[in-house]
């Protein structure tokens, strides 16, 4: 007996020894925090500083390589920059891991569909203007910077990678249009015109070449779709509200929204979706629509500078999305994405600072995303200056059905409290999308339908549980009456 | 020697073996103790955690965590899509597990015949999959099985197939694919397992039953088999395990699509717990997923337990 009570007071001991080890108290803390400091610096210094910086800009990757180059000559404290580039899913998977760990890189995109004001409540990012030189926000465009986006109580944590523009705007290979017979003047304005264009390439292809290609792996594809197109037939959906800003109920069971899925039924029903559109990320299917392998395919500009420079026999157009009838109804409804903030608990905020410095008001990178047409730079002046081509014309297209749509953490901060509690719903439109376009999922409707009675009750559940916690919130924060959809909203 | 004498040396012998008894139990417990110590860091301390969490309104990123009771099993148990998981998982399990320990066994006994040549090559390329990391075993895969991958090339070329089938977009095709492949995959160490029991057998047992005009059939039947029993309850308690706590091949081969055809309940307490639209995460909910989905296996395996002493049980009488 006396053995065992010996054997369990022996590793309790040494258990307790252990875990106090691991924790400390707080002065021992701070002493081991100087120390790590101290040693870091001592590290630092010998071995220089790696900075760490992370997003989802694939396609710019060379870019901002040659960008680090010069960075480090300019700083050569710097010896490394650990630049990682993910899809847009794995980022937001990373991410949350990394700041959970509390490992996150120093300069990093606040992952999409995330509220800044959340974000800054959770301490992940710090507030920049402490840390730029003085008068550096002035080079950006008027108006870029939007409180409940960039600016939390006054103050900017984030800079957009680029202004705001539509991410499903719809890229057509001109030479499939000719081996089609169709004229690759004369893309389609209406749903039907689309699908009939897309059965038309995939006859003529035979096997070797299809109507549409899609990233379809990347369920996050699909809502852009929903969101953007269903916004031109007036849904009035942006990704900033889980409801219609127009009306404050979700619109998934209205026509607006339904005749996109139809549509993408019918097409997957023609044979018109390229088979391999289950298993390709967004990028495989940028590079196979370069390969020639489909007639459209629905991006963002991004793709224009990776086409131009990788596949300079790609022969293509750009259009905007169709529409039911050929006739809007409503406009793309988007903000600038909230972009690169410091992380809060960096070891070097002055060089991150630095970094952004340079990404932005340097003579280099800017100048370049635009020439080479990969991103239209939030710095005012560059697009009008660099621009071309493709790219120019992009530009000029999407700002015909683009607007500004009302921000409803602008008008009210407390709203930030209620997306915080909004719980998304499942089975999502993006994954019902995905159902659709390529799993043969036909029975949509009454998902669709439930879809729009469970988000308009997860909202007000989500309003409730805000107002119990001290949110002056309700759901008029969401809705907009006096918007018109086809103009910026006055915020 | 007097009585006392003897007496006082059989205490002091019976002192001593006591002692050395206590010093074995010590150093026993000293040996242990890391072991036991990181068990406890790293997987006991999560266990208890999550249970905390699950009863938590939690995204994983706030300081702040709301208790909020039995709330999160409520919904759970309300969700139809946790229980399309909990479904999937099953079917997963059951469509693969047998295959996996049938064709592990019919590999290990031919491979156990001494006369066979480059047996050790076929085992390594038997065990090749064992070795290589799922998740890029589910990268690759993804491309042998797509529409126009080797899998399809081959059938068509043969003349099964006269249109390619897009195996992992396919509702019906998805949850087959996974598990062929998974079967593939785990074939290899249970290979292994078998091949262990395989050579604890007697070979006189065999060398009996040949001289007495047993053949082949007969001996694996009459002999292998029935000794290969319990060992048999173990592999197939390892794998029932392994296979319900499925995650990266079906994340990167499927991610649990197309429209949750082939979500288990891993891929959907990550969805739960790191994806997010316009919500937040829910590590809570995660959590509660993660407790109940891991009672259910501790009850599953119990039951296997259960099974294997009654076998064994069995097999003494």
């Amino acid at each position: 007996m006396k053995i065992k009570w010996l054997s369990f007071s022996v590793i309790m001991f040494a258990l307790i020894l252990f875990l106090f080890a691991c924790s400390s108290d707080e002065t021992t803390t701070g002493d081991n925090t100087n120390n790590d400091s101290d040693l870091n610096e001592e590290q630092n210094s010998e071995d220089g500083i790696t900075l760490r910086v992370m997003d989802w800009a694939d396609s710019t990757k060379y870019l901002r390589e040659e960008f680090h180059e010069k960075f480090m000559e300019k700083y050569p404290e710097v010896t490394n920059i650990e630049y990682t580039t993910l899809t847009q899913q794995q980022f937001t998977d990373t991410i949350l891991n990394a700041i959970r760990t509390g490992d996150a890189p120093d300069v990093f995109m606040a992952p999409l569909s995330f509220s800044l004001p959340v974000l800054v409540e959770e301490g992940w990012f710090q507030p920049l203007d402490p840390l730029v030189e003085e008068g550096f926000f002035e080079i950006f465009r008027e108006g870029l910077f939007k409180e409940g986006l960039n600016i939390v109580d006054g103050e900017i944590y984030t800079i957009p990678q680029q202004i705001a523009q539509p991410t499903t705007m719809v890229f057509y290979n001109k030479d499939l249009f000719k081996e089609a017979g169709l004229d690759p003047e004369q893309p389609p304005q209406t749903y039907e015109e689309f699908r009939d264009y897309a059965r038309q390439i995939t006859e003529a292809g035979n096997g070797d070449f299809y109507g549409l290609i899609e990233g379809g792996k990347q369920s996050n594809r699909f809502i852009y779709t929903v969101q953007q197109w269903g916004s031109l037939n007036g849904a009035g959906l942006a990704d900033n509200s889980p409801v219609s800003k127009l009306t404050g109920e979700a619109p998934y069971h209205t026509e607006a929204i339904t005749d996109i899925y139809d549509l993408f039924a019918g097409l997957a029903d023609d044979g018109s979706i390229h088979p391999r559109t289950s298993s390709l990320t967004a990028p495989e299917a940028r590079q196979i629509f370069a390969n020639g392998e489909a007639g459209f395919i629905i991006q963002g500009a991004w793709n224009i500078g990776v086409w131009n420079a990788n596949s300079p026999d790609l022969n293509y157009g750009v259009m905007a999305p169709p529409t039911p009838t050929g006739e809007r109804k409503g406009s793309i409804d988007t903000v600038a994405q909230v972009g690169f903030g410091i992380y809060s608990e960096t070891e070097h905020p002055e060089l991150a600072a630095k970094y952004l410095e340079e990404l932005y008001g340097g003579d280099f990178y800017q100048r370049k995303v635009v020439e080479n047409q990969h991103n239209y730079s939030p710095v005012d002046g560059a697009i009008e200056e660099y621009a071309s081509g493709e790219f120019l014309e992009f530009y000029e297209l999407y700002n015909d059905i683009l607007v500004g749509g009302p921000i409803p953490e602008a008008v009210n901060l407390d709203v930030t409290t209620v997306l915080g509690e909004y719980v998304d719903v499942t089975p999502s439109a993006a994954e019902i999308m995905q159902g659709v376009a390529i799993s043969g999922l036909r029975d949509y409707e009454p998902m669709l339908e439930d879809l729009s009675k469970q988000t308009d009750q997860a909202l007000e559940d989500a309003i409730s549980a805000a107002q119990e916690d001290g949110a002056n919130v309700s759901i008029d924060d969401f809705v907009f009456p006096d918007w018109d959809p086809m103009e910026n909203y006055n915020q | 020697m007097s009585n006392t004498e003897t007496t006082l040396n059989k205490q002091s012998a019976l002192n001593s073996k006591k002692k050395n008894k206590k010093n074995i139990a010590f150093w026993c417990w000293m040996f242990v103790l890391p072991n036991m110590i990181l068990f406890i860091l790293f997987q006991l301390w999560p266990i208890v955690s999550s249970w905390f969490y699950a009863m938590s309104n939690w995204n994983g990123l706030s300081s702040s965590i709301e208790f909020i009771g039995l709330a999160n099993f409520k919904e759970l148990v309300q969700d139809k899509y946790f229980w399309n998981a909990f479904k999937n998982v099953f079917i997963y399990s059951f469509g693969s597990v047998p295959f996996q320990l049938i064709l592990g066994l019919l590999f290990a006994v031919i491979l156990n015949n001494p006369k066979l040549k480059f047996a050790s090559v076929y085992r390594t390329f038997i065990f090749l999959p064992v070795i290589t990391s799922a998740a890029i075993i589910g990268i690759i895969m993804s491309f042998i099985w797509s529409s126009d991958g080797a899998v399809n090339y081959l059938l068509m070329q043969i003349g099964l197939l006269d249109t390619p089938i897009d195996f992992l977009g396919s509702m019906t095709w998805a949850m087959p694919t996974v598990i062929m492949v998974s079967i593939w995959m785990s074939t290899g160490i249970n290979m292994i397992f078998w091949l262990a029991g395989l050579q604890g057998i007697p070979k006189e047992l065999y060398e009996a039953a040949y001289m007495d005009g047993a053949g082949h059939i007969r001996t694996f039947f009459s002999i292998t088999l029935p000794l290969l029993v319990p060992i048999g309850a173990v592999i197939l308690l390892f794998n029932v395990a392994f296979s319900l706590r499925a995650f990266d091949l079906i994340k990167t081969l499927t991610d649990g699509g197309p429209f949750f055809a082939t979500d288990v309940v891993s891929t959907y307490i990550y969805s739960a717990a790191f994806a997010g639209e316009i919500g937040q995460p829910r590590m809570g909910y995660g959590s509660a997923a993660g407790v109940f989905f891991g009672f259910t296996i501790v009850f599953l395996m119990l039951f296997i337990q259960y099974l294997r002493n009654k076998v064994k049980a069995n097999s003494h009488v």
